[in-house]
């Protein structure tokens, strides 16, 4: 019975709901006139009346509400009302509801960026199929001593043995980055090309977005190289042709076969840069034959592997083993203390960017826990003041759950607000990014999006902000007895408890104070850098330009000769010279030569790999690489001169025991070394890394170790972004073979060098900022609320004589404590992150002193400021209003 | 202010039905009659009538209907229904019940322990 009357309530409620709602009205209406009614009779003039009934009768929405929500609403409709409801108390404190969604937006937002980034680098599964089951190879020297004995790539040579004879690898593949030259309408262009094995396509599983991908025979067979481009060098290069499968491209002076455009996204195994074409090693040797043959010391080409069905990666493991023990038997000259390692690539992609991303997405983490602990606090503030209201409510038989409902339903309104701007900035953030990538000359393949992996993390951001915003302070709020609450005062008096909020605050403090520190550090880290010396001038203004030119012997010199001449005779232009290299090239040291240590016996596996450059005679002038003893490079050393050699003050010490050396003979080569006379010493300098321990390195004449792949390097007294488009204009006139394969000044250069701790000291700054940003706010809303509360007493004591500076003072005081202990305690958290990043600081110690200073003088102004606007508020505050307002 | 007492959470219901069962009354009338059978000695905001009385409604132990006030107003009725008689009937007993053995206990003297 009561069942189908309730049954029916509800029914009719929902069917009428219109209808409902005007009876409901003219009940209460009616309510309140039988009342004024009555007032009418005892006396009172009847407006006068019925404000009073008005008054009587309370806050007629909200027992509308209430009534209609005791009449029966649905869940669907009690949150619509909670929704209602919350906007409108939203409304009623713009401030704060503002507040609230800009901090949330903020914190939200740069977490969306960085997972979004995090993801690009390393989260993402690559586009290929089955990117958890590929098996990454790795081929390690053991006791490595040279930089030039770490490389792990394996050789052509060796990519066929290992897919010939490990039988727990169902298939392997190898790939390896190069440059080619692509002929387009608008002149030679230079394209970041992925060499890859032959059986790569089927390898990866990749689908093509336009023509076929020819298997592993029919690439074989072909008798013209064939080329697949990636999506962005059809669009951008070829305009994206629809008919461009099938025709010729000018490619290497050679001709080749587009067969494919792989869709957007795809780029194989790599992660940061995006291969613009892809040339299988068959096509390739076509253009260069000599590569068929190439040594097996050269090892370019990364290896990936799939086990067979049923295979584990242990078999391989083992199996491998014994591969790399016959080939080192094979070949000891190559492979001797070699031996190939397999892990899954998934594990060991980018070891040095799965610790930054790690660190960065921590460190946005506490923003974001901050930014939570804020609005937190704020809502703890708003809900204090409305305890009058969930005292009624309670009193009213509302349950607990209902009001936490309530409550939760408003942060969800906050949060789904933050959301969206969250999205906006991260969507802004992340088009920033490519403009603070460093220019490397070729594309970088950062591919950050905001897809649904990073719109699910966005929301689990946002559901467990509201939890955490929400939750707590709707807790502390509802726990009401409702007689207590009813009964006291809106404002309880004196100095209220708030030990939940105090404890909010002094954690933001800490993690703040612990960010700053680290942002401190790794600042400190990028000036020490900065201000390192080189081994060259690094500072002055120069344009490089690395070519490419297709001569051999004398006509190599007159062109190398021309090149230099028609660049000093440029306007601006101080002094040019080329060299092989320059410090810091994109491939870290580079290349090396074997020398041989004084009386060592050459064999197969003697001496020891040294870096080196090939230099003209102007190297050492232009580059400002100072000569310890003996001389520079001069017209002696023309290719048909007596063999001569500079060497660093690390190799001469190496070598020799001491760096007075001019004179002696240098033995360069394993077997049959080549004599050289030490005509001088240079400067040691950073080659490979700002932070690499002193490295040996050989300077070897331009015109004895000629190189077709050069750097041009030319000073100028004026701009050298300026001067950049006249020098590679000017190149192209000297040489019109000439291919410039990049260019930039050597300001950019140097840039790359310190990019990963610009980066990471860029990142933690803005970071940093943000959180004692949000923490000033939430240090201001603490300390206003508190005065507000306190409005009372602040009238009382002043009404009973306290001096105002007296009521300042013990404002600010209560601000100070906070701040100090917070100060503390991320001094404290900034030991154990300092640690943790250790690595990445250099010549600053992880506990420096002057950074924990000046960082918590920081901190403290920046409290001191937040705390100002509420104590000078108390100071305005006129007691006799004070004490009227109860 | 302080002769009159709060409402006890959950008690509203209970002076609700027992007004109403003298006979069936508008919302402003349940008031004054509260105030009437209770010697003004309890407080009620106006407004907080009205949910206790739609869950009433809901509960089925109120049942409505629109009439005329006395001074010729129209208003909404309320009667109880046979459940609402019996619930009254139950709460009192278990709130007689209640207020006997808390005054006992009040009331108990240590050489009765």
């Amino acid at each position: 019975m009561r069942l189908l009357a309730s049954i029916r309530s509800i029914l009719l409620s929902r069917m009428h709901r219109t209808e409902f709602r005007d009876e409901m009205d003219e009940e209460l209406r009616a309510h309140m006139n039988l009342r004024a009614d009555d007032l009418v009779l005892a006396g009172k003039m009847r407006d006068e009346a019925e404000r009073q009934a008005r008054v009587e009768f309370g806050g007629y929405e909200r027992w509308k509400e209430a009534s209609h929500e005791a009449a029966g609403g649905t869940v669907g409709e009690n949150l619509l009302r909670d929704l209602r409801f919350g906007l409108r108390i939203l409304r009623r404190s713009p401030m704060i509801a503002s507040v609230a969604i800009v901090t949330l937006a903020l914190g939200i937002g740069a977490n969306t960026a960085i997972f979004s980034l995090v993801d690009g680098v390393w989260l993402r599964p690559l586009p290929i199929a089955d990117p958890a089951h590929l098996v990454a190879l790795e081929s390690v020297k053991s006791r490595a001593a040279a930089q030039s004995d770490q490389e792990t790539g394996s050789s052509y040579a060796e990519f066929a043995d290992l897919r010939q004879r490990v039988p727990a690898f169902a298939d392997v593949a190898a790939a390896d980055r190069r440059g080619v030259a692509l002929e387009t309408p608008n002149g030679l262009q230079m394209l970041l090309c992925e060499v890859v094995s032959d059986n790569y396509f089927t390898f990866m599983g990749a689908q093509p977005e336009l023509g076929r991908l020819p298997s592993e025979s029919e690439i074989e067979r072909a008798d013209s190289p064939i080329l697949v481009l990636s999506h962005k060098t059809w669009k951008r290069v070829f305009g994206g042709d629809p008919a461009i499968v099938g025709k010729n491209v000018n490619v290497k002076g050679g001709l080749a076969t587009v067969m494919a455009v792989m869709p957007a996204g795809f780029r194989g195994t790599e992660r940061l840069i995006d291969p613009q074409v892809y040339v299988p090693q068959s096509s390739w040797t076509m253009w260069s034959p000599d590569e068929l043959n190439a040594p097996r010391t050269i090892r370019e080409f990364e290896i990936y592997a799939r086990l067979r069905q049923g295979a584990t990666l242990d078999q391989a493991k083992a199996q491998l083993q014994e591969l790399s023990a016959d080939l080192s038997n094979s070949y000891p000259q190559a492979n001797a203390g070699r031996s190939f390692i397999a892990e899954w690539q998934a594990k060991t992609s980018n070891d040095g960017m799965k610790v930054i991303s790690i660190l960065v997405l921590a460190i946005a983490g506490a923003v974001l826990l901050i930014a939570c602990t804020n609005i937190a606090n704020l809502l703890l503030a708003l809900n204090d003041s409305r305890r009058r209201e969930f005292a009624m409510r309670v009193a009213l038989g509302a349950t607990r759950g209902r009001l936490l409902r309530q409550l939760v339903t408003e942060c969800a309104v906050l949060a789904t607000l933050g959301v969206a701007g969250a999205l906006v900035l991260a969507e802004w953030l992340i088009t920033l990014v490519p403009k603070l990538m460093p220019d490397v000359g070729f594309p970088l393949g950062f591919d950050f999006r905001i897809d649904h992996r990073v719109l699910l993390f966005t929301a689990v951001a946002g559901v467990v902000s509201v939890l955490l915003c929400g939750l707590l302070p709707a807790r502390s709020s509802t726990r009401i007895s409702p007689l207590e609450a009813m009964r006291a005062k809106a404002w309880p008096g004196g100095r209220a408890k708030m030990p939940a909020r105090k404890v909010f605050v002094v954690a933001q403090l800490a993690v703040s104070t612990a960010l700053l520190i680290a942002t401190g550090l790794l600042v400190r880290t990028l000036l020490n850098l900065e201000a390192m010396k080189m081994g060259f001038n690094n500072r002055q203004n120069a344009v490089l330009l690395s070519i490419g030119v297709n001569y051999q012997g004398p006509q190599l010199q007159a062109e190398f000769n021309a090149l230099t001449d028609r660049m000093r005779a440029l306007p601006g232009a101080k002094d040019a010279s080329i060299a092989r290299v320059v410090p810091f090239a994109d491939s870290g040291g580079g290349a090396t030569k074997v020398v041989l240590a004084p009386g060592e016996t050459p064999s197969e596996t003697a001496g020891m790999p040294v870096w080196f450059n090939s230099v003209d005679n102007a190297y050492f002038r232009v580059m400002d690489v100072p000569l310890m003893r003996g001389r520079s490079f001069d017209g002696r050393d023309a290719a048909a001169g007596a063999p001569v050699a500079i060497v660093n003050q690390t190799l001469a010490k190496r070598l020799f025991g001491s760096d007075d050396v001019v004179g002696r003979s240098l033995r360069i080569g394993r077997q049959n070394p080549l004599n050289a006379e030490i005509v001088g010493v240079a400067y040691d300098g950073k080659y490979g890394d700002v932070t690499e321990t002193q490295q040996p390195y050989l300077y070897l004449p331009l015109a004895q170790d000629g190189q077709r792949e050069v750097t041009l390097i030319v000073t100028t007294s004026g701009s050298a972004t300026a001067l950049l488009p006249a020098a590679r204009k000017a190149v192209q006139q000297a040489s019109p073979d000439a291919i410039v394969l990049n260019s930039q000044t050597l300001t950019d250069h140097m840039q790359l060098a310190t990019y990963t701790n610009r980066m990471a000291a860029w990142l933690t700054a803005s970071l940093g900022a943000l959180a004692l940003f949000l923490t000033a706010i939430g240090l201001y809303g603490v300390i206003a609320h508190g005065v507000s509360r306190r409005t009372h007493e602040i009238g009382v004591r002043m009404a009973l004589g306290a001096r105002r500076a007296t009521v300042f003072a013990s404002i600010l005081k209560d601000g100070l404590v906070l701040a100090l202990t917070g100060i503390v305690l991320g001094t404290g958290l900034a030991f154990m992150l300092g640690r943790g990043i250790g690595d990445m600081l250099y010549g600053v110690n992880p506990s420096d002193p002057v950074t924990f200073f000046g960082v918590g003088t920081v901190v403290l102004v920046t409290s001191v400021l937040a705390a100002m606007g509420p104590a000078r508020r108390a100071l305005s505050i006129e007691p006799l209003n004070a004490l009227r307002e109860e | 202010m302080n002769e009159q007492a709060q409402i006890l959470p959950g008690t509203l219901d209970l002076l609700i039905l027992r007004a109403v069962s003298l006979g069936p009354l508008h919302g402003y009338g349940i008031l004054l009659r509260i105030g009437q059978i209770s010697g003004n000695a309890l407080l009620v905001e106006q407004g907080a009538l009205y949910p206790g009385l739609f869950r009433l409604v809901r509960q089925g132990l109120l049942k409505t209907r629109w009439g005329t006030s006395e001074n010729n107003r129209r208003a909404k009725f309320y009667e109880l229904t046979v459940a609402g008689r019996k619930r009254l009937l139950e709460e009192t007993q278990s709130w007689n019940r209640l207020v006997a053995a808390m005054a006992s206990a009040l009331a108990a003297q240590p050489e009765e322990l």
